[in-house]
């Protein structure tokens, strides 16, 4: 019951993840979560935090790598980009 | 795959950035809401409450980023630790009863592993096959020498094939030693290593130019080496004198190869032509063409299978009788074709000898382990039940069921593992006693045990197999606990019946198998009387024995021999203490076994086994140091030498046997070609088996031999201590005998003891186990006993609040005490019969179907059983019913 949502929920985000960083090319969590809220009506909204267990697991399995680099506000930030090769693949 | 090795790695990295990365959103969250016009402290809960729980999120994060199951692991563990210490009474109990009951389990296996699962440590065994004569009667050994030469050069389907002569008694004097010793030898063919194909630890292995004995070389066991020569590389180029020829060491056996005798160690082993070298009982035996006196063992060639080397060897076996022929009775018993034997284990005497024991002993421990599992269950049920609402709160409280599967499977593989640990060093201790057991007397029984394999699975195994059947019950109750009526107030007046019915089956097994075990003990211990209680024919206690052997080369005349042995006796029966003193060839139940062609005029042997007998050579007052009643005629005496005509002594069987309807006294027969006139009749002695009865004997003088006579066995019937005495004697043989060498001393009730070493075996393991299987269920059933009284106190106070009287109460649980031991009894006893059926052939006059060991048995059973629920019965009494209904 409870664990079965939320796994839905997780590969939902996962895809709109992939979706994103395809459209716009590498970008660090407080981007990807500003796309995913304009367009996806509200899935994260007040949680926002959760999209960094999908960018662990989406890094785990292979779809999406990372880099360090400076973000607006020059703090250190995270970018996410989908691995070469695996571009075509993902989102169909 | 990819998912395993990033989370394997995240193991040894740190997770810092996440951290960062979180601070770095959530400050860009905040300008977002400050750019919005909010105050930069109202934007920043603003922006924590758009992210969410941080440390929530981090949280996930290790959770994704590491092993889950891992760590929860290691938590569960850790926990189930804290809550066997918070338990002794419980934790020391169970782990006990584990140690036991693995223990005994592991200890055997060990003993069937060693016995009778190993194979020999050589290269693909499988290959490697006894070439055997086969009969009507039986399997033999191989035929003889000259055939295996035969084979070496005409059979094609065995790669090699070698002649193997083991257990003999090698009398040599190592270069740097003035004194004789003995060793284990065997005499093989140069190509037995090849056959084996295996390769020296040190030095060189025989090869088939050594047998030309130019020069005469041996090899040594690795334990051997390591025994006498302290493992020293210098052993090769030793030297020692064996028969009057000087041996050279050129090699030692690889480490853990002693033989293909499993049970026996093959210390040096030399060519097999040394049979030749006299003047000796083995010379002749090379080219005699019809006496079988070896083992031949032969590796298939390649590709080929057993059967077709089997047909081709036949062939050349046809042949070979073809032209060496023997009696027509004797070919069809005996010498009819070939069977190939596997010699994967090696040869089987050990085997044979002590299968049917280590089985049978393998299925008493198993009982004693079901036993001791049903123990740990009803403890652990106990113990869930007492949880109930610690298990109820913590589900209410959202923990996952499956969460508190694992932490209950981690506290019964916990449990169950130092029970594991704790049952290797019982089972340690337990084989090394029954090693002991075995390595007494003259032919110890030398076990080598590895644990390797099919012993290292099995203790790994049976501690899993335990937790499953014992931990199962317990963890499946608990699951089903409904969170809900657990934590309601008096939840424990009610009963919940399928527990309870568990523990109560649970009794009843262990009530049904302690049972069998009693009877099984009963039944062997039984057996074991009525051994002891045969009457042997002489009285063996008070008697010493001493072996002597007479070195070829200071006696190599026979009358120099004769002078020697009169002067052993006189000296033995000059000495003070002792009764009498005589000399013989064997003495009863020292394995030995030796028969000769038998002529008696008038008499037709019925089959060849007929015209053989017994033989043994005996000196004047040989019967009376056994206590042997004469029945007729006279005894041998000491003027029965060598001029004098030659008398023999013949034992009842034998009297009645070859002369039903006459006197034997005064009839002239043959030894072969030897006469001998039959001068007295003795009373039976039984020679080798208790349980037999005694076979025909002829007793000849000692100094009108029919055997060359270089070994005797000095017997001495003493008030004094035999074994102490022996000492004595040995020191003063020495001094009026120069070469000669005396064997370890052992006393007649000793040599007779070992004949039924294994009943005396099975007896006190069986014994004790069933012991151990009383008192186990006994816990058990107090165990049980106390749980229900704990839990229906407030029942209890109740009926007793409302005038019910104590012994009533008592009474009441005493008579389900006594349903339980009746349900036991009753499952129990046609179970125990059934198996003591199976077990006959292991018992010695003891019917299957008498029924008084059974009786026994449950007396016993219930006497304990009665004495196992009194204590917590007498609580019953003691129960104050106003604070026992308060306490609820």
């Amino acid at each position: 019951m409870g664990a079965d949502k939320s796994e839905v929920l997780q590969g939902t985000l996962d895809m709109m993840i992939l979706k994103t960083l395809h459209v716009l090319g590498p970008l660090h969590g407080f981007g990807i979560a500003r796309r995913i809220e304009q367009v996806s009506e509200d899935v994260l909204t007040l949680n926002e935090g959760t999209v960094y267990t999908s960018l662990l697991r989406l890094q785990q399995q292979g779809w999406i790598e990372s880099e360090w680099g400076a973000s607006e506000n020059n703090r250190r930030a995270k970018y996410y980009s989908i691995t070469h090769g695996r571009d075509g693949n993902s989102l169909r | 795959m990819r998912t395993f090795l990033s989370k394997f790695c995240a193991l040894f990295t740190r997770l810092h950035s996440s951290e960062e990365e979180f601070e770095t959103h959530l400050a860009l969250l905040t300008d977002g809401f400050v750019a919005q016009g909010m105050a930069p402290e109202e934007a920043a809960h603003a922006a924590r409450r758009q992210f969410g729980n941080a440390g929530l999120h981090q949280q996930n994060l290790r959770d994704q980023s590491g092993f889950l199951l891992l760590s929860h692991l290691w938590r569960d563990l850790r926990y189930a630790v804290r809550g066997l210490l918070r338990n002794p009474g419980f934790a020391v109990t169970a782990i006990v009863t584990l140690a036991l009951g693995m223990g005994a389990n592991v200890a055997v296996f060990a003993l069937i592993d060693a016995v009778l699962l190993r194979s020999l440590p050589v290269a693909d065994s499988q290959r490697l096959y006894f070439v055997d004569y086969a009969g009507a009667t039986g399997l033999g050994i191989a035929p003889p020498y000259p055939f295996l030469e035969r084979m070496q050069r005409e059979a094609h389907s065995l790669e090699s094939v070698a002649a193997y002569s083991g257990q003999a008694q090698l009398k040599i004097r190592p270069e740097s030693s003035a004194n004789f010793e003995t060793a284990n030898g065997a005499r093989v063919s140069g190509s037995y290593y090849q056959v084996l194909g295996l390769r020296p630890a040190l030095g060189r292995l025989l090869t088939a130019r050594d047998e030309l004995l130019r020069p005469a070389v041996a090899v040594v066991s690795y334990d051997y080496w390591q025994t006498r020569y302290a493992g020293s590389p210098a052993v090769l180029g030793n030297s020692f004198t064996l028969d009057g020829t000087s041996f050279t060491i050129v090699g030692v056996a690889p480490k853990g190869f002693s033989g293909l005798q499993p049970g026996h160690r093959d210390d040096i082993t030399i060519p097999i032509t040394t049979m030749n070298l006299g003047p000796h009982d083995g010379a002749g035996m090379l080219v005699d063409h019809n006496s079988p006196w070896f083992q031949a063992i032969g590796r298939l060639a390649p590709g080929v299978s057993p059967s077709k080397a089997r047909s081709e060897i036949d062939t050349l076996f046809q042949s070979y009788m073809t032209a060496f022929p023997v009696s027509a009775e004797a070919r069809r018993d005996q010498f009819n074709h070939i069977e190939l034997v596997s010699a994967a284990q090696g040869l089987d005497g050990l085997r044979r000898q002590y299968a049917r024991p280590l089985q049978a002993l393998m299925a008493v421990v198993a009982l004693v382990l079901l036993i001791a599992c049903a123990n740990i269950t009803n403890l652990l049920l106990a113990r869930a039940t007492r949880r109930e609402r610690e298990f109820a709160v913590r589900i209410a409280l959202g923990a996952g069921r499956r969460r508190l599967l694992h932490q209950l499977l981690a506290e019964t593989v916990l449990l169950f593992f130092v029970g594991a640990a704790a049952s290797l060093a019982v089972a340690f201790a337990v084989v090394r006693l029954l090693l002991r057991f075995f390595s007494v007397g003259p032919q110890p029984i030398q076990l080598s045990l590895h644990f390797d394999g099919p012993l290292l699975g099995f203790a790994v195994a049976l501690p899993l197999l335990a937790t499953l059947v014992s931990g199962a019950a317990p963890i499946l109750h608990v699951l089903r606990t409904d969170p809900h009526s657990a934590m309601k107030e008096g939840s424990r007046m009610s009963e919940s019946r399928s527990r309870m019915s568990l523990g109560r089956s649970l009794i009843v097994l262990q009530v049904a198998l302690s049972l069998i075990l009693l009877v099984g003990a009963s039944l062997f211990l039984r057996s074991l009387r009525n051994l002891r209680n045969v009457d042997p024919g002489f009285s063996p206690s008070q008697v010493a024995l001493m072996q002597i052997h007479l070195l070829e080369s200071s006696y190599p005349e026979s009358a120099a021999r004769l002078a020697a042995w009169d002067r052993i006796l006189a000296v033995a029966r000059a000495t003070p203490g002792v009764q009498s003193a005589a000399l013989s060839a064997a003495t009863p139940f020292d394995t030995s076994g030796r028969h000769a062609g038998f002529i008696v005029p008038g008499y037709h042997a019925t089959s060849d086994a007929d015209s053989l007998i017994n033989l043994d050579h005996v000196s004047e007052d040989y019967f009376k140091t056994l206590n042997t009643p004469l029945l007729r005629g006279r005894n041998l005496s000491a003027s029965d030498v060598d001029s004098a005509p030659h008398v023999a002594v013949l034992n009842q069987t034998a009297a009645r046997h070859y002369f039903p309807d006459r006197d034997p006294i005064g009839v002239e027969i043959h030894i072969n070609d030897a006469a001998y006139r039959i001068v007295g009749v003795v009373q039976d002695i039984h020679q080798s088996d208790l349980r037999e009865p005694a076979t025909p004997f002829i007793f000849l003088p000692v100094r009108q031999p029919y055997d060359r006579n270089f070994r005797l066995t000095l017997l001495v019937r003493t008030t004094l201590n035999p074994t102490a005495l022996a000492a004595t004697l040995t020191r003063q043989i020495h001094t009026v005998v120069e070469g000669s060498l005396v064997m370890q001393p052992i006393t007649l009730s000793e040599q007779m003891d070992e004949s039924i070493v294994n009943e005396r075996l099975i007896s006190t393991l069986v014994g004790i186990f069933s012991i151990l299987a009383l008192m186990l269920s006994a816990i058990g059933l107090y165990g049980v006993i106390a749980y229900t009284v704990a839990r229906r106190t407030p029942e209890f106070a109740v009926r007793l609040a409302i005038g019910a009287l104590p012994q009533q109460v008592i009474g009441s649980v005493l008579m389900g005490t006594l349903r339980l031991l009746v349900l036991g009894l009753v499952l129990g006893v046609p179970a125990s019969i059934l198996l003591a059926r199976a077990a006959q052939s292991l018992f010695y006059e003891v019917t299957a179907t008498d029924l008084s060991a059974q009786l026994v048995a449950a007396t016993v059973l219930s006497a304990v059983s009665l004495v196992a629920s009194l204590l917590p019965a007498f609580r019953i009494s003691r129960i104050d019913p106003a604070s026992a209904l308060r306490a609820e």
